[in-house]
Formats: C-alpha cells, structure tokens, sequence
C-alpha cells in the first residue's frame, strides 16, 4: 500500500483487488476463446477458398 | 463487382462461433448458463469456469457487504441487464466485422489478389479484428464492474444515511494520488493540495459513461482501471491528512469544501 492509499478502508482495498482480479480472469478466459474460435473460422475459410 | 459471396451457411457458421464467444463471456462474468445452441461448435466442449467471486455479482455482493448491508437483487438485475445488453451489442459488432473479413478475403483470393500463404493473411486480419473486439469487451468488463461496485456501495449508503435523515449523502472517492493518477482523477477526486479527497453530493454525480472535462465524476469511475472507491461521509465528519476523521457534531465537510 502506498501512503496515499491510506484514506482507502481495509475493504475498499479488498474490492479493489477484486474488482481488477476479475478483469484478468474474464479477458485471460475470453482470449483463449478467441483463439479456439479463430482456428475454426479458418478452417470454414480454407474449405470456401477458391485456392483449395 | 462483388465476385464472391460467403453462403448462409458459412456466415450462420461464423455467427455462431463467434456467438459462443460470447455466449462463454456471459457465463463466466455473469454465471448465465449456455443454452443447447452454445455448445455445438468444437471450442465450446470445454468447460466454462464461473467463479462468483471474480464475477459480477461477485463484486456488487462485497461492495454491500464492505458498508454493512446486504446486496439489493432488484439493483443488481438492473445491473445485469445492463451487462448483457452491452455484450449482446458487441456481439453483433464482431460478427459484422469477422464475417466481412472473411468475405474480403476470399473476394481477393478470387480476384486473384497474389497472396503467399493465404491461411497465415487471413489470421493476421481475424488477430486484428478480434484483438479489438477483445479491448472493447474488456472495458465493458471493467467499467461495469465498477459501476456495480458503485452503485452497491451507494445503495448501501442511501440506506445507513436515510436512517440518519440524509436524503442527499455526502461522497468521496478513496484511494492514491500518485505518478500514475491521472489528471482527471486528480481533478475530481482530490482539493488542490492533492491529499483531501474532494466530496460530492450523491445527486452531483453523473449516472452515464464519464467524458473528460465533465464537471462531476460519474458512478461508474472515470477511466478503466481507476483505482479510486466510493466512500461516504456521515455528518461530523470530515478529512485530517487526508485521513477520514470525526471533526466536531454538526460538521458539514461538503459545505465546508463549497463555502465561497
């Protein structure tokens, strides 16, 4: 905690760690998605290509 | 002349792709279960993982707890609702975008565009897309979280102050003015000597998405990754050192800071 931080309550600072723990969470969970889903579009793509 | 078309099929097939991704999103912020038409596609057989404390919920159930009351379903649907709109919204967005860059893609290849490896082109422009979609998605994540916190927290404090015969709290917005504190937060959130908080009325606060240079904070914080809480302070109180401290009975912080 920096000095600053001192006007913060224990639990407004617990909050605050939550709040950003569960950005990492969603956007680590929906970058994996993304990627798995990136893998199937380009196998629709190669199967439409007209250089197959 | 548009040579090539993608079918129905391929473009309900990339739809629902990229459906599940959000449809997955949902179930992992917002704990909504994925319904039959969610798991058809391969990337959707693996489990989802919901954790209720890194969840939306998660975060206005603590913000209610953290001021000693309980949660307010009937906010926290509002809230929610609100989530899945913008999720829904975003949705259509990148299955706009995603299906028009496949489209261009091979309308190229069939315009006999010269392309090394087709594959590897079409990945970098889908990476691009997405990685967009991505941001977008995460600011909706992050600022509607702190809009829940928020808005939990005020909820609570109406609810202390009203026993106090408050009708219109006085607010303060906690935490660090440091190297990384931006100018607006420091602008809003403290006086000019840059260690007391700056108070509000709940009724100065804007309801809507923050803009630079407006003259009141919003509920919602005012950027993405603002490390600034909602705090309340009851009458009497006021700040020493920037450390929220009882002064004397009757002491009114808010006209205190406002007085002319």
């Amino acid at each position: 905690m920096i000095k600053s931080e001192g006007n913060m309550t224990p639990e407004q600072r617990k909050i605050l760690a939550q709040h950003k723990k569960s950005v990492e969470f969603f956007v680590h969970g929906f970058q994996n998605d993304v990627k798995d889903s990136v893998k199937e579009i380009l196998d629709i793509a190669e199967q439409l290509s007209p250089r197959k | 002349m548009l040579k090539f078309t993608l079918t129905k099929k391929a473009t309900k097939a990339i739809s629902q792709i990229v459906g599940n991704i959000f449809a997955r999103a949902k179930k992992r912020f917002l704990g909504k279960e994925l319904g039959s038409k969610d798991i058809r596609f391969t990337p959707i057989t693996k489990p989802v993982e919901h954790r209720l404390d890194l969840s939306l919920r998660g975060i206005f159930e603590s913000a209610a707890k953290a001021e000693g009351m309980a949660p307010n379903p009937k906010l926290y649907e509002v809230i929610e609702k609100g989530v899945e709109d913008y999720f829904d919204a975003h949705e259509k967005l990148a299955t706009a975008r995603v299906v028009n860059a496949v489209q261009s893609h091979l309308h190229d290849l069939e315009m006999g565009k010269e392309v090394k490896d087709p594959k590897k082109e079409l990945r970098n422009v889908l990476d691009t897309v997405l990685e967009k979609v991505t941001s977008d998605v995460k600011t909706v994540v992050d600022t509607e979280g702190n809009r829940a916190k928020n808005y939990s927290t005020l909820d609570a404090i109406t609810k202390i102050t009203a026993g106090l015969g408050v009708n219109d709290p006085t607010v303060f917005f906690s935490g660090p003015n440091d190297k990384h504190t931006c100018n607006e937060c420091l602008r809003l959130f403290f006086l000019k000597d840059g260690i007391t908080p700056r108070v509000w009325k709940m009724s100065e606060l804007k309801n809507g998405y923050f803009k630079r240079g407006d003259p009141a904070p919003s509920v919602a914080g005012c950027h993405c990754n603002c490390r600034h809480a909602l705090g309340s302070v009851l009458p009497g109180y006021g700040f020493v050192g920037g450390r929220l401290t009882f002064i004397s009975p009757g002491y009114d912080v808010w006209e205190d800071q406002n007085k002319t």
